[in-house]
């Protein structure tokens, strides 16, 4: 999946190389608490990502998935 | 975490794979996280791993029954009509890349560990690729359900299938043009589909000597004793309540109890008459060859 801002993009790499780093983002379907458990976890590895950024690049993600036949 | 999308225990799980990715794509978490792999890294790093069986069928015939069925087997692995496969059937490429593709991106929706069967349940209109997946699997075993096609016409009449749709399939992938009236109603159009998917399997079944074909009143028995050991797969007598247990709910819809019946008595006059002009024909050159078929057995 494409991710537009660079931190958020950086952030989504470092995650699906370290699967340790999966259990404190996963287990939430509610999205304003996984929108800012992102926020603070790419925080903390120095990456300056909004809640605004996780939101856009979880709406192009759901797109891409009903456009993927149009 | 394909193990948690795909794992039969998984309460996301679905009776078809692509319910089951858009149940998962409620998460967030896989959403943001998912992966993209290009065709060519995935012909590079697939390890082969060929399905134990494929099933075909017609639409409304039970075949979702089957893999629902096989799927409560210890270690199976049981995919229903997964889009990427279709996706690598679609590409206008010539047949030898396609069927590279379709066994590499098989391989790479297949059990981590081959412990137990693998079986794919296709999408009704994949017999028309029966070649490509001749030349990708060529000894894998299979099977193809159908029923009569007045049956299956009334049921896609309500509730209508990709393949019914004039035109969503891309001619090519046809072969030669359907045999319709100028200006064909719906009901032409889906009758001669169906009567090109039977005439696909009877082709399938002259030339390949590892088909079974399976009519819809010879399930769910027919799951135990016909179909399983074409597979080769063992069914240990303490799984057997387990797997009849399915019978008991629709297939496609698991919350409502099984509810069968031949749908052809509710068909209007045009039906009646598109499915004998335009898919009789094949249905009765395919039961003809099933009971020459299970004469020999």
């Amino acid at each position: 999946m494409a991710v537009s801002e660079p931190d958020l993009a950086a952030f989504v790499e470092l995650v699906v190389a370290d699967p340790s780093a999966w259990p404190t983002l996963q287990g939430t379907e509610n999205g304003n608490e996984f929108c800012a458990a992102v926020v603070a976890a790419a925080a903390s590895r120095g990456l300056r990502v909004t809640e605004d950024d996780v939101t856009r690049a979880l709406n192009a993600a759901r797109r891409a998935w009903l456009e993927r036949w149009v | 975490m394909r193990r948690l999308v795909l794992d039969r225990r998984s309460p996301v799980r679905r009776p078809v794979l692509r319910q089951t990715i858009e149940r998962c794509l409620r998460d967030p978490f896989r959403l943001l996280f998912q992966r993209q792999t290009p065709l060519d890294q995935l012909e590079a790093h697939a390890e082969a791993r060929p399905p134990t069986g494929l099933v075909y069928h017609l639409s409304r015939s039970g075949s979702t029954l089957v893999s629902r069925m096989l799927e409560f087997l210890p270690d199976a692995w049981v995919l229903s009509e997964p889009g990427p496969v279709d996706s690598v059937l679609t590409y206008p490429a010539p047949l030898a890349e396609r069927a590279r593709w379709l066994h590499a991106i098989v391989s790479a929706l297949g059990p981590d560990t081959a412990t137990g069967p693998y079986v794919l349940k296709l999408d009704a209109w994949a017999v028309l690729d029966f070649d490509v997946f001749e030349q990708a699997f060529p000894d894998v075993p299979w099977v193809f359900c159908y029923r009569h096609p007045g049956d299956v016409l009334v049921s896609q009449s309500l509730q209508g299938s990709y393949h019914m749709i004039p035109g969503a399939l891309p001619a090519w992938r046809l072969g030669e043009p359907l045999a319709l009236p100028a200006q064909p109603s719906l009901d032409e159009y889906g009758a001669a589909m169906l009567g090109r998917l039977l005439d696909r399997a009877l082709r399938a079944a002259k030339d390949s000597s590892h088909g079974l074909l399976v009519h819809n009143e010879q399930l769910p028995g027919a799951v135990l004793d016909r179909i399983a050991p074409h597979f080769g797969i063992r069914i240990p007598a303490s799984q057997v309540d387990a797997i009849l247990e399915v019978t008991k709910w629709n297939a496609k819809n698991p919350v409502l109890p099984y509810a069968g019946r031949d749908r052809r008595a509710d068909a209007s006059p045009e039906q009646v008459d598109a499915v004998d002009r335009l898919a009789m024909a094949a249905f009765e050159r395919l039961e003809r060859r099933r009971d020459l078929a299970d004469a020999g057995a």
